[in-house]
């Protein structure tokens, strides 16, 4: 397995294309708003589906050059689950409070076209949720935490309309090795510690985080984007837990160093 | 070009059509089958006293699932899941369906209450008790003995020195702490209880915790200590206890049984050392029951109860006078009767 890492290392560090007219340059900072449809199997917790929504926010700084595309991102997100149909306030059955972050970067693997590009990288990510199940007692605080180091992929297509550059992204991020905190096989917190943790794989583990950004050119190189998330995990320990996330978000990409 | 506005578009349909469902595990109808078969499961799988009652889970499961059927009745649904669980025996157990909660009390119904609030108001705390968060106190027979009642472990114990204290100011010779009747509440109430009281570190209770689908597959042993918090307190201490004390009031008496000037008078606790969690059915009911065992100091079991040092009842001829037979004996057990 260490191979592999020093491969892909190895890849990242030795590639030198850059791209051309392909990527909005400088340094922004990034602030997301939107909305999570969230669904939840959680073994622990019961044999159903939670299902919410979350309001989700995110901020970020970023540096892009024409090689090189790198960030910290950190996202907080808040909101409830109803276990059987569409969500309303009168019958939430648990909190979901989550958060996270993504440190990472992207190089310029592949060329298409001068419009259209591959950029590969990868990323630190972290995914912190605690859910509150209302009815519960000993057990209703719930939590899953995951500490990711994974795989970027980019694919970055530029257009011209309405006399401006356009951008449109599709980033996925996949996690090769992670360390995971969960509840406990019979009880949450054995021993007034967190239950299980450890690092695990693909065996264990699997997550795909897929976002697509369609980019508007603003004023004093500002930009605006439209965002759509799909995240989805599977941890497969003593207590399975799945998790898929649709989100739309709204993004303000705000130029920091104007020349 | 083109090709690639082909790509793009291709990527983006799948991309926004990606859909966890088929990737996550199937959701289950509420039918009465899935949840017989959940409830069957995560039985069999979590709870943790099928050994130690020597209860034959599957052979259970297979006399009942014969009744279940889809479509059928939720009360009767409810009723057989009510039947299944009653043979548990656990306090911790219970099936909350909204509109009944299913559960086993036979653990204190099938014994004497011991236990008359009135007679301790009136006769005993009379109109000038202390009440200090939960604790419920005063001295008795001109200062010789404290008196604390403490009806719930979900009440606050953060008075307990000012007690102590109240208590040491006024010389008494030995504190009577009644727990009859408290059926448990925060675990960790009941170690700060025994911590206040605690001559030197001991070893409270030991801890298993399940920790696979087999009946026998349990952590090792997670020593739980009480160790000396506040004023020291080395005069003898009574604990009375009816089979209603359940739970935490179990974890409490096992602590303080371990100290060398505690003596446990009444009848034996009610149980109840499994911690419990909770579980909902694809219907939505509510499943508790227990996942891990307690022992003592010893390696004994207090499940079903924690035996008392001496036993006994109130008594009837007492109680039409006015008298509290425990409370009474309590005071010659700190007098050295």
């Amino acid at each position: 397995m260490n191979k592999f890492y020093y491969l892909i290392i190895f890849l990242l560090t030795t590639f030198s294309l850059s791209a051309q007219r392909v990527v909005f340059e400088g340094q922004y900072l990034q602030i997301s708003g939107g909305g999570k449809y969230n669904n939840l199997y959680d073994s622990s917790i019961g044999s159903q589906h939670y299902k919410g929504l979350v309001g989700s926010t995110r901020i970020a700084y970023r540096n892009n050059s024409m090689n090189l595309r790198w960030w910290t991102e950190l996202e907080f997100d808040g909101g409830y689950y109803n276990s059987y149909n569409f969500p309303s306030v009168s019958d939430r059955v648990a909190n979901q409070i989550s958060g996270g972050y993504n440190f990472g970067f992207v190089k310029p693997l592949h060329k298409f076209s001068n419009e259209f590009y591959f950029w590969g990288g990868v990323s630190l990510t972290g995914r912190y949720a605690y859910n509150q199940i209302l009815n519960y007692s000993n057990s209703s605080d719930n939590y899953t935490f995951l500490n990711n180091f994974g795989l970027n992929g980019l694919l970055h297509y530029t257009f011209r309309m309405a006399d401006r550059w356009w951008s449109l992204e599709w980033f996925m991020n996949v996690p090769l090795a992670t360390y995971y905190m969960r509840p406990g096989y019979s009880i949450n917190f054995p021993e007034d510690k967190l239950g299980e943790q450890g690092f695990t794989t693909f065996n264990q583990f699997y997550e795909i985080d897929s976002e697509i950004r369609l980019v508007f050119p603003l004023r004093n190189e500002n930009k605006i984007a439209l965002e759509y998330h799909w995240d989805y995990y599977n941890l497969n320990t003593s207590n399975k837990v799945q998790y898929g996330s649709h989100g739309i978000f709204i993004t303000a990409y705000f130029k920091l160093n104007h020349k | 070009m083109k090709k690639y506005y082909y790509i793009i578009s291709l990527l983006g349909v799948i991309a926004f059509s990606s859909c966890e469902k088929v990737l996550m595990e199937k959701e289950l109808s509420d039918d009465a089958t899935n949840n017989f078969e959940v409830l069957s499961n995560i039985i069999s799988e979590k709870y943790s006293y099928l050994s130690l009652k020597n209860i034959n889970w599957d052979s259970i499961v297979s006399a009942n699932r014969p009744k279940i059927s889809n479509g059928m009745n939720a009360i009767d649904e409810f009723e057989v899941y009510d039947e299944m669980l009653y043979t548990l025996k656990d306090g911790h157990v219970n099936l909350n369906s909204g509109f009944a909660m299913s559960r086993n009390w036979d653990w204190y119904l099938g014994s004497p209450s011991n236990f008359d609030w009135n007679i301790i108001e009136r006769n005993y705390l009379e109109e000038d008790y202390f009440i200090s968060g939960g604790l419920k106190h005063r001295t008795l027979d001109e200062d010789k003995y404290g008196y604390v009642y403490y009806g719930s472990f979900s009440s606050s114990i953060s008075y307990i020195e000012f007690v102590k204290a109240l208590f040491v100011n006024k010389e008494v010779d030995g504190i009577i702490i009644d727990v009859r009747n408290n059926g448990g509440g925060y675990l960790s109430y009941a170690t700060d209880f025994a911590n206040a009281f605690a001559d030197e570190e001991r070893l409270g209770y030991k801890e298993f915790y399940k920790t696979g689908a087999n009946k026998d597959d349990f952590s090792s042993p997670v020593n739980h200590m009480i160790s000396p918090e506040g004023e020291k307190w080395d005069k003898p201490i009574v604990i009375l206890t009816n089979r209603k004390c359940f739970s935490s009031t179990s974890f409490f008496v096992t602590m303080m049984k371990e100290l060398p000037n505690v003596t446990v008078l009444g009848d034996d606790t009610g149980g109840g050392a499994g911690l419990p969690v909770d579980y909902t059915l694809p219907n939505g009911w509510y499943l508790r029951f227990s996942t891990t065992r307690a022992t003592n100091n010893l390696g004994e079991d207090f499940e079903l109860g924690v035996k008392v040092d001496e036993y006994l009842d109130l008594d009837a001829t007492d109680v039409q006078n006015g008298k509290d037979t425990l409370i009474e004996r309590a005071k010659e057990i700190i007098d050295g009767v």
